[in-house]
């Protein structure tokens, strides 16, 4: 049905996906804060999903799931002023799938079949992560003086490639077929906001600079993917040194999501802006 | 060599590694060559299999569930030709002897693309980025090694090609589509020696621009000097010779590792680079009436001592490669073509409205 639309969220693991998830369950369901969507229903485990949420509202590391727990959870929301419907698909909470996809080269067919609507995609990255690609020539300087590291040479495995690279093989398969050739609404969500040093650049600039490959690859295929990018704190800060004063604040005045206009505690801005394309 | 150390095997029936710890393609690391570690041909048939099926509209299911998706690895002259069929593409003929620079030449192109925009091109896709990560991985901090290095091309590659796609950063919509090839040096060498080997390089023929690589570590040793310059010198009137290169294929000598000249000292130097001078004058002089475009360039794509910047004169190489639009010489008269079968005789005799 043209307005019930599915969205795709993909990420590689540890990339913020459990932490949205459980902020966005709990903004959605609480209305604490003025959102642009709505709660429907939530399909999945919802056991699962309470025990995040309770373990964000407390200021607690939400638990990354395991591959072992691998949880499918699907949340229909509605935009009040339209009555229109999406479905938010997270089919790998844990990313592993995604990770697997680029090393194996193979993928369920229900997940290309949840490519098949005019849905759009939510990416998940994290700033919280060290860079990675770095030549030897790069840290020749820093080396310098010190003892030449021995030749201990690691075999190149998949889980070499970069991050920036493996996300950009995530998008160019969706390309291609088997999967359905369309334009698509694609959310880049840069989780871990809080963690970029003030002044902090706008979203899209930070791409630019901490993963020029992929934001290249965006810019130049605007046949594919219509894309906006947005900095998300879904915790709302360091849950070492900034926990009691995360802990006195309304939970979902914590979040913190930065966009084009984006309310600041809107987590479902995002998603708004993803069925506005269907 | 410590007698603890034990090797894996290699697919390979006719190479020891196990046993000699020599791979007998010479690749060093041993880890770098395909075939070592594999525990037989079945291995090694599979990975094959696997990117035969995952190209363009090859698509087959996996085992149960699952469904192949493309392999990201190099493609070969066929894969080259399906995509052919999709889009128009500019193809870059890399030849050079041994350790030229041929992949880290590649290996550089997509290191500056890791990093942003480069030439003022963006990146716009890749169909091989599995097969460029493979290779660039080796000068990267995290394969535990303590200086740069790359994987060498096995002669039993045969010939292979990485994919760039690429789009200015002030235009929207013109992308222009790159494969780059790479092929073991020894097969050149061995093409100088026997025509017949010539005509085997399918790559020379096809090629947009030929890309000779003319090893600058070679020109700073006087030992090695004349025999760096005779190497493109033959290799061009071989491919001539041969019939292989097409009358409007542009041919660029590329002069690389300069930065293993610039470390010389100044009067070597100079000497060095007088003697670059007479060759490329010579060069032009002896194939101006054989070639319609001969152009010279020098680089030095990964200099590790860092007094040169990254990707030296790499730049104006790619360029060079995008930008130029490559004008096929007119033909002078209508190919003409005998219909002999009974089925070309159809044509003849089917009438037909032709719209010019």
């Amino acid at each position: 049905m043209s307005d019930r639309l599915y969205h795709a969220i993909i990420g590689l693991p540890e990339s913020g996906k459990t932490t949205f998830l459980a902020a966005l369950w709990h903004l959605i369901e609480a209305g604490e804060v003025t959102t642009q969507l709505a709660l429907d229903r939530l399909d999945g485990d919802r056991e699962y999903l309470n025990k995040i949420a309770d373990c964000w509202r407390r200021c607690e590391k939400v638990p990354r799931t395991s591959g072992a727990g691998e949880t499918d959870v699907s949340i229909w929301v509605h935009e009040p002023a339209t009555g229109r419907q999406a479905k938010l698909g997270f089919p790998d909470l844990a990313g592993e799938s995604f990770e697997r996809q680029v090393a194996t080269r193979k993928c369920r067919k229900t997940y290309i079949d949840d490519f098949d609507g005019n849905g759009g995609v939510m990416l998940f990255l994290t700033a919280d992560r060290p860079q990675d690609g770095a030549t030897l020539l790069d840290m020749a300087p820093m080396w310098e003086g010190e003892e030449s590291q021995s030749d201990e040479m690691k075999e190149w495995t998949p889980s070499c490639i970069p991050q920036q690279v493996q996300l950009v093989e995530l998008l160019q398969f969706l390309q291609r077929p088997p999967f359905r050739r369309v334009c698509r609404r694609l959310a880049v969500i840069i989780s871990a906001w809080d963690v970029i040093a003030e002044p902090r650049p706008s979203p899209e600039v930070w791409l630019n600079r901490e993963l020029p490959l992929l934001h290249q690859f965006l810019l130049s295929n605007g046949a594919s993917f219509n894309f906006r990018v947005y900095g998300v704190s879904a915790q709302g800060g360091n849950l070492g040194e900034a926990k009691g004063t995360l802990l006195k604040k309304t939970p979902s005045e914590r979040v913190e999501c930065v966009g084009d206009g984006v309310q600041p505690h809107d987590l479902t801005a995002p998603i708004h802006w993803l069925m506005e394309g269907g | 060599m410590s007698d603890a150390v034990e090797y894996k095997n290699c697919s390979k029936s006719e190479c020891e590694v196990a046993k000699s710890g020599a791979c007998a393609e010479g690749h060093q690391p041993l880890e770098s060559c395909r075939f070592y570690g594999k525990a037989s041909e079945r291995d090694d048939s599979f990975d094959d299999d696997f990117q035969n099926a995952s190209e363009e509209g090859d698509l087959d299911s996996g085992e149960g569930d699952f469904i192949d998706l493309p392999s990201g690895e190099t493609l070969d002259m066929a894969k080259v030709d399906e995509f052919l069929r999709w889009r128009p593409i500019r193809l870059i003929t890399i030849v050079g002897e041994r350790d030229s620079g041929k992949t880290t030449l590649i290996c550089s192109i997509y290191d500056q693309f890791l990093r942003g925009p480069f030439a003022s091109y963006r990146f716009a896709g890749s169909r091989t980025l599995i097969g460029l990560d493979r290779r660039h991985y080796y000068s990267r901090a995290d394969s535990g090694l303590s200086s740069p290095d790359t994987p060498r091309t096995s002669l039993a590659d045969g010939i292979r090609f990485f994919h760039f796609a690429v789009i200015r950063e002030d235009e929207q919509n013109a992308r222009t589509d790159l494969m780059l090839s790479d092929r073991a040096g020894e097969k050149y060498r061995q093409s100088r020696n026997k025509t017949d080997v010539v005509s085997e390089l399918v790559e020379v023929s096809k090629a947009d621009k030929l890309v000779l690589l003319l090893d600058g570590a070679r020109l700073a040793n006087p030992a090695e000097r004349a025999n760096a310059f005779n190497s493109v010198r033959q290799t061009l009137r071989a491919f001539l010779d041969g019939g292989a290169l097409a009358r409007d294929t542009h041919v660029q000598v590329v002069t690389t590792k300069i930065d293993r000249i610039e470390i010389q000292p100044e009067s070597e130097k100079e000497e060095i680079y007088r003697f670059l001078g007479d060759f490329k004058e010579r060069l032009f002089e002896n194939f101006k009436d054989r070639v319609t475009k001969l152009s010279f360039f020098e680089i030095a794509a990964r200099d590790p001592d860092r007094k040169l910047p990254l990707a030296f004169g790499l730049d104006q190489l790619f360029t060079s490669w995008v930008d130029e639009i490559v004008q096929p010489t007119p033909t002078t008269g209508i190919h003409k073509f005998s219909l002999q079968s009974e089925f070309d005789m159809l044509l003849v005799r089917t009438p037909m409205e032709v719209v010019l």
